[in-house]
């Protein structure tokens, strides 16, 4: 299964790959919406999208929006966010995102909430 | 009694020399108070975490208001960076002001827009709306654009101030880039007032000739590559960081500059919003706000950042920047003739008692004066007998001053934000300070007597200023 | 402005100098002693009474002396030679003029190839100064570009070195097998103080974005590396920027160490350091830890507001009952105070939100309105409802919005009375929008409004059904 991860905080961006790698996923890392569009248009078989919600250039939500919108897109989106952005979250949800977990996160939750959603679009 | 009468009679001899030993001073006293203040906010800003402010609950609700006139070649891109600033509730009113060219037809295809029936509050007055447009797109939500006949800036501004819902706004340059955490930067002094309130906050403006620009971000700087830009970082640098820094702590701040600002709304409105009768509208406001707040008695605060917070194109050609620096001071003439009843009057605080004295003496009255300097001087070398020794002593004086405080001001750079990072980029600072006094200080002055001059004859418009555009990389995605 | 004051000051005691150095003054006891000095002097070395050469002779003398005397060497020798025509024999105004040619051709008084006409002190402070600024501005160069070496080659290692911390901590952190002991490469780390910086820094990083397990593994590795002394060292740091540092990384591994420290902090004259250490109390949660609110005199800025808050939510920390401080005598308080109860939900303050609505001061109703609003306790409507007539326009308008979120039949009418009366747009259209929200009955009377041609309504509710106005 492979994972799109785009999150501007380098940190973040590296724990979140070393964990999904541990978990038997394959991950591509960007750190922008923009690269995060360009790998969604070139590469084939992403399952599941994660993404920051406030990243430069082009926002979370606007990525959220490409996918459902333009791609056509059923995959599971999560949505990472500072705690406190509520309406941005019930906004991302509008658009289509399936999931949130909010910074500081904790990695096994996340991984749990990420075989859960790819266990139930496979079905 | 004698004494009294040599005394006048040596300083009306000496008053050019006199009055330039006084701005001398002042400029080293400001540009020390400055450095003290520089250091006070980087010690201060060292161990914040912007990040936290992004919490949405307490944090005041900003309206970003972009006027837009004939942008088309990146407005859309422009837009995009904008609505994708580091801040929670906010939002971005896109004001296209009558544009000629085809700056609303690209907004409205690349944003997806469509007329909404908005019921329009002339607060303000201003000059007839023709609709305010939202995206069908949600992700857009933020975006609001209104398109309206043409009335300059100032009406754009304040078509946008009447649909702000908004605690604060703040007034852009559309076609300046800002950096991603400029409105965390600027809402954070409104955040801690205590006894004073804040009504207004300004940045650094940055000059972005020459810088990689992408998607409407800036991914390089550079140091511009001709020598005009060139000539204003320096300028800008000894005006933000030496000059305007101590002026801000000393809450004795005149002007926020149009390119960037960030003000109390109510406040704005009482005062009757931007002033469409002059072309320097940024300091014309900030002027009648510190006035209105006096006049109410209410301690008050102009705060200014010294990060760079915006990034903008300034001119690269004589012709425009002499338009520019024209109009430059054809404003302060209209802002200090508007507001006279500052000079030295007790009433105003610091506003009356230093600044508006200050500005009136060293940034209209300076160059004038230099002026007539100059063309006594030339009388004098034509029919007289100058003396050639004391001549050349002073100019020398004065030109050493002039380079060594061009090179403080790059020290000040390297010590604080060092956004030049090159070593390459900093000799071509310091010959830029030494040839900027032989080559750009000359016309500043022309240009400044110029102004006078045009606004004595009644000049009142803002002449063309033509914009380059942006140079935009693309860049490959990495593989 | 006390600072521009006193060189000001300086400023003109130097002009005065310099002004009396040219002063062509009344002759003082100086210029006397010259007179009787060159009287005396002819007479010691003549053998005649010195005759009488008049007032004339007597002035150009005495320009001379003067000149003479402030180093304006040439015009000296001028009136010399003038006072020669009218008395040739005078041995005073030879040993004079002698004097002056010594001076000329001593190399090293180069001021006197330049006649400046100005005083010999100005000339030499402008020299001197014009010295000093070329001086200065290689000073400054040098300084520059050493800085310049330095901070390139300290980032390029920083660099580097937190590219490879960030691998190693995530590598440790992820790891899937279950050794609890320090790998020993990241022990190697901690032993170098600019090392150990950096690891710090990526450590508190990542500990502001990991909770869970993950982050006590992180924990359980700064203790083990002994971290937690770098923190408290710079709580003990006389500067306060580091002390403050200090505070956070202490919270963000929730280290509960240097408490005596903390308060004494507490009692700081600085203002940021005293807010600082209040919020390390909070976090470390001890018994009352709110309870300095109580005592707060000074204002409590909205930036620490936000801080605490962070700080509740960030560390977990047990929520008190924020209506105790609903009646303090400081007003930030307070707003603190009602802010919380609205984030928190503590719907069972508004006995107490009650007593806000009739506070004194605006800005406290206007917040009170709006809690109540959000937190939609509709008892409040009827007060709500009583108030309005009453209040500034800013609580008119949160009276209408408050409405807005919690729609009652009854209130209709009260609504549509605003929008009758009321001239101002905003107030319209808010209250438009209250109607809007309630439902059948509600669109159903502001169609009937649409359909009526009276005043502005039609724009009005237009503008309200038009779901893409935010």
């Amino acid at each position: 299964m492979k994972i799109l991860i785009c999150e501007d905080d380098l940190m973040t961006l590296k724990a979140l790959e070393h964990k999904l790698k541990n978990d038997g996923y394959e991950t591509i890392t960007v750190h922008d919406g923009k690269q995060a569009i360009e790998m969604l248009n070139t590469q084939k078989g992403i399952d599941l999208l994660l993404t920051d919600l406030h990243m430069p250039l082009i926002s979370g939500l606007e990525l959220i929006s490409h996918v459902r919108n333009e791609m056509k897109s059923h995959m599971p989106i999560v949505m990472l966010t500072r705690v406190g952005l509520e309406d941005t979250v019930l906004h991302a949800f509008e658009l289509g995102a399936d999931d949130y977990i909010t910074k500081p996160f904790s990695p096994e939750e996340l991984s749990l909430r990420i075989k859960r959603l790819l266990l139930k679009s496979r079905n | 009694m004698d004494f009294v009468f040599e005394l006048i009679q040596f300083l009306v001899n000496h008053f050019i020399f006199i009055l330039t030993g006084i701005l001398f001073t002042v400029y080293v006293m400001l540009a020390i108070v400055s450095a003290i203040a520089l250091r006070w906010y980087i010690r201060k800003n060292s161990y914040v975490d912007y990040n936290s402010i992004i919490l949405a609950p307490l944090t005041p609700s900003i309206s970003v208001i972009a006027p837009a006139y004939n942008e088309e070649k990146s407005i859309v891109d422009n837009i995009r960076a904008l609505l994708s600033l580091y801040y929670n509730n906010f939002e971005v009113i896109v004001v296209n002001d009558g544009s000629k060219d085809g700056t609303f037809a690209k907004i409205l295809e690349a944003y997806d827009l469509e007329k909404v029936n908005y019921y329009f509050d002339y607060r303000i007055p201003c000059q007839r709306i023709r609709g305010v447009y939202k995206s069908k797109n949600r992700s857009f939500k933020r975006l609001t654009v209104i398109d309206k006949a043409n009335g300059g800036k100032s009406d754009a501004l304040n078509a946008g101030i009447n649909i702000s819902k908004n605690d604060l706004i703040c007034s852009i340059d559309v076609d300046s880039i800002m950096e991603s955490d400029a409105l965390l930067k600027l809402v954070k002094p409104f955040m801690e007032q205590t006894d004073s309130k804040i009504i207004g906050t300004g940045g650094v403006i940055r000059i972005a000739n020459s810088c990689d620009i992408e998607s409407g971000q800036i991914s390089r700087i550079k140091l511009p590559d001709r020598f005009l830009p060139r000539v204003q970082v320096l300028e800008y640098t000894r005006a933000f960081l030496m000059a305007r820094m101590a002026w801000g702590k000393m809450n004795g701040l005149l002007i926020i500059s149009g390119a960037l600002g960030m003000f109390d709304k109510e406040i704005v409105i009482k005062c009757g919003g931007y002033s469409i009768e002059t072309v320097g509208e940024d300091m014309e406001l900030v002027v009648r706000m510190r006035k209105y707040m006096s006049e109410k008695k209410e301690k008050y605060k102009v705060v200014y950042i010294p990060d760079p917070l915006v990034w903008t194109e300034v001119p690269s050609t004589l012709k425009i920047l002499g338009r520019q620096r024209n109009r430059w001071t054809r404003g302060t003439i209209e802002t200090l003739v508007k507001h006279k009843s500052l000079l030295f009057n007790p009433k105003y605080g610091v506003l009356g008692m230093l600044s508006y004295p200050f500005w009136m003496i060293f940034e209209w009255l300076a160059p004038i004066i230099e002026f007539i300097g100059l063309v006594y001087f030339g009388l004098l070398a034509i029919f007289g007998q100058p003396n050639w020794s004391f001549f050349f002593l002073l100019l020398a004086f004065v030109y050493t001053f002039a380079i060594s405080m061009s090179t403080w001001a790059i020290l000040f750079e390297e010590m604080t934000f060092h956004k030049y990072k090159q070593k390459r980029e900093i000799f071509k600072l310091v010959l830029t300070g030494i040839l900027e006094p032989i080559f750009f200080h000359p016309l500043t002055v022309y240009w400044s007597v110029r102004g006078n001059i045009d606004y004595m004859r009644g000049v009142r418009s803002w002449g063309k200023m033509d914009r380059e555009g942006f140079k935009n990389h693309s860049k490959k995605p990495k593989k | 402005m006390m600072v521009l004051g006193r060189y000001k000051c300086l400023f003109w005691v130097i002009i005065f100098a310099i002004r009396f150095s040219e002063i062509q003054a009344q002759p003082n006891l100086d210029t006397v002693r010259i007179d009787s000095l060159h009287q005396t002097f002819d007479k010691e070395n003549t053998a005649q009474p010195e005759p009488m050469f008049g007032a004339e002779y007597e002035r150009i003398l005495d320009k001379a002396d003067r000149a003479f005397k402030i180093g304006l060497y040439k015009q000296a020798g001028k009136y010399y030679k003038e006072a020669a025509k009218i008395n040739p024999n005078s041995i005073y105004i030879q040993y004079r003029l002698k004097e002056i040619e010594n001076r000329k051709s001593n190399l090293r008084n180069f001021f006197f190839y330049f006649d400046f006409e100005k005083p010999d002190i100005l000339i030499k402070s402008i020299t001197y100064l014009v010295i000093y600024f070329i001086a200065s501005m290689l000073l400054i160069l040098l300084v520059i570009l050493i800085h310049r070496n330095q901070m390139d080659s300290v980032e390029k290692r920083k660099q580097v070195l937190r590219e490879k911390y960030q691998s190693l901590l995530v590598d440790f952190l992820f790891s899937t097998d279950n050794a609890s002991k320090v790998p020993s490469d990241i022990k190697k780390i901690a032993s170098s103080l600019f090392n150990r910086r950096i690891l710090i820094d990526q450590m508190i990083d990542l500990s502001i974005n990991l909770s869970g397990e993950t982050k006590d593994k992180l924990r359980n590795l700064f203790f083990a590396l002994k971290l937690e002394r770098d923190s408290i060292r710079k709580v003990y740091n006389r500067k306060w920027h580091v002390k403050v540092k200090g505070f956070h990384e202490l919270a963000f591994m929730d280290i509960v160490e240097a408490n005596d420290q903390i308060i004494r902090c507490l009692q700081s004259k600085n203002d940021i350091i005293r807010m600082e250490a209040q919020l390390a109390m909070v976090r470390l949660g001890h018994g009352d830890s709110f309870g300095f609110l109580d005592h707060l005199s000074k204002p409590f800025t909205l930036w620490e507001q936000l801080t605490v808050y962070e700080t509740i939510m960030f560390h977990n920390l047990p929520i008190p009952h924020f209506d105790r401080w609903l009646y303090s005598k400081n007003k930030t308080v307070v707003q603190f105070a009602l802010r919380m109860i609205e984030i928190f939900k503590q719907r069972e303050a508004y006995p107490n939100l009650f007593w806000m609505l009739v506070n004194d001061d605006n800005e406290i109703r206007n917040l009170t309105i709006r809690t109540i609003g959000n937190l939609k306790i509709k008892d409040a409507l009827p007060h709500l409802k009583r108030l309005y007539k009453n209040e500034t326009y800013q609580n008119c308008l949160a009276i209408v919005q408050a409405i807005a979120k919690m729609p009652d039949e009854k209130i209709l009418h009260f609504l549509t009375l605003v929008i009758d009366k009321e001239e101002d747009v905003q107030l319209q259209i808010e209250a438009a929008m209250a109607i809007n929200n309630m439902g059948e009955i509600g669109r159903t009377a502001l169609q009937k409004l649409l359909n009526s041609d009276y005043k502005n309504y039609q724009i009005i509710i237009k503008h309200v059904l038009d779901k893409r106005i935010a």
